[in-house]
């Protein structure tokens, strides 16, 4: 765990208190760890499980998954802070490349990509470059994993989160999996699928502000573009 | 009486400032044409598909238009839905996007585990499961990466936001005349291209083609 993890969760305790039943139950992230607690104002969300969001300085020498991400697409050498997120289904990189639109890759259990390239070193299933129109995505640049053992599809979409959003929420079933807001940046949430086989996907989002307002909810419906 | 006649011809008139501010207008003209409305989900599997007829079939679907995340076409050499906003898939117009037009060329199915053909037909509203940087990385059963100088016609040259196909290969150094949908204002077509001497580009392969 690095120190700039530790940073960050200590931020969220120390600024927003922890909840004494988030995480309780949650599944495992994709690494393997715990969900953080959830803050304080999100303490009576049933079912939510916290998201790890680590923030990186641009193009850190150690950063090694920043580094691999950045190698992965042709635009992409950062210009802002380096987002991961760390969620149950998967794991994701977003940053806002040179180029001026934002760059994913996208990660999760048993790659089928990266277990047909065993001399592959690359963690990603797959990843996405998105064109900012006055700071905006107009799409949300859904990308499909696949795993190895043909078990269902893990889909990946950036939220745009509009002002005064804290947190984004994405409702799966009775879960939810909850990702804080970090640098500026769209938001890189995943789900898993039922289907082995689909080309579009959608995402029951809720947003909520700093101090647990619900703002907004609604469907987003993404297709595989571009 | 002047007046009456006014009255009468005023409809006409806004008739036809409207219709002259159509055709003066392209944006106006051309957003949410809703092409997708007349398209099907028509397929058929099928085998023994030649990197001949799929090029024959892209070639068709040249000059046709672009949409992004779009998947149908007629065969009218016509952008039936120009000048929609980019990467905006309600638009409905007609066309495919880079990735899409290269899933139907290639005949691929939407089951990323099946290495199998099926023959799209132009209508066919149907984008397929990959982006082109899944044409460009991963390596699955029906398709996969492939040395650029390897890489002959219908094979593609993918980056992570592009994908296109190899309509003729080598007609100059590091050039080839690739067959693409390659953007909203300029659409699908066949152009000379150096897909192959750009280091963000790699060569892809539909495998199992029958000659």
């Amino acid at each position: 765990m690095s120190a700039r993890f530790l940073a960050v969760a200590s931020t969220l305790a120390l600024g927003f208190g922890v909840s004494s039943c988030g995480g309780h139950g949650s599944p495992q992230l994709l690494d393997g760890r715990e969900p953080p607690p959830l803050p304080a104002a999100l303490a009576d969300l049933d079912g939510a499980a916290m998201t790890i969001v680590e923030v990186r300085a641009v193009s850190g020498g150690g950063d090694r998954r920043g580094r691999s991400c950045e190698r992965r697409v042709e635009q992409a050498k950062s210009r802002s802070p380096i987002v991961e997120r760390m969620a149950p289904v998967g794991a994701s990189i977003t940053f806002r490349a040179e180029s001026g639109g934002v760059v994913a890759c996208d990660e999760i259990a048993g790659t089928l990509s990266a277990s047909n390239n065993p001399e592959s070193s690359t963690p990603w299933c797959g990843g996405s470059y998105g064109r900012l129109y006055d700071g905006v995505l107009r799409d949300p640049r859904l990308d499909l994993c696949w795993p190895a053992d043909g078990g269902p599809l893990t889909a990946f979409a950036w939220i745009n989160p509009r002002p005064g959003v804290r947190w984004i929420v994405i409702r799966d079933g009775e879960t939810r999996h909850v990702y804080e807001v970090a640098a500026g940046l769209p938001v890189r949430v995943a789900r898993k699928l039922k289907a082995t086989v689909a080309e579009s996907a959608s995402f029951d989002v809720e947003e909520y502000a700093s101090d647990g307002t619900r703002l907004r909810s609604y469907t987003l419906d993404t297709k595989v573009a571009g | 009486m002047i007046g009456s006649i006014s009255l009468r011809l005023a409809p006409g008139v806004l008739a036809g400032l409207a219709l002259a501010v159509a055709i003066v207008t392209p944006g106006a003209r051309a957003y949410h044409t809703n092409f997708q409305g007349s398209c099907n989900n028509d397929s058929f599997s099928t085998s023994g598909v030649t990197r001949s007829q799929a090029r024959i079939y892209a070639e068709i679907g040249a000059y046709e238009g672009y949409q992004w995340g779009g998947g149908c076409w007629n065969d009218n050499n016509v952008d039936d839905a120009p000048g929609d906003p980019t990467e905006n898939g309600s638009t409905r117009g007609e066309g495919g996007d880079c990735s899409g037009f290269t899933f139907k060329s290639w005949y691929e199915r939407v089951s990323t585990g099946d290495a199998g053909f099926t023959y799209h037909y132009r209508m066919r509203n149907i984008h397929g499961p990959y982006t082109a940087d899944k044409f460009k990385a991963a390596n699955l059963v029906a398709h996969g990466p492939v040395s650029k100088s390897a890489t002959t016609t219908m094979d593609a040259f993918a980056s992570s936001t592009h994908v296109g196909m190899i309509y003729q290969a080598n007609t100059a150094y590091n050039t080839d005349r690739i067959v693409e949908a390659k953007c909203e204002a300029c659409g699908t077509g066949i152009w000379s291209r150096t897909y192959r001497g750009d280091p963000s580009y790699g060569g892809a392969r539909r495998f199992g083609w029958a000659g």
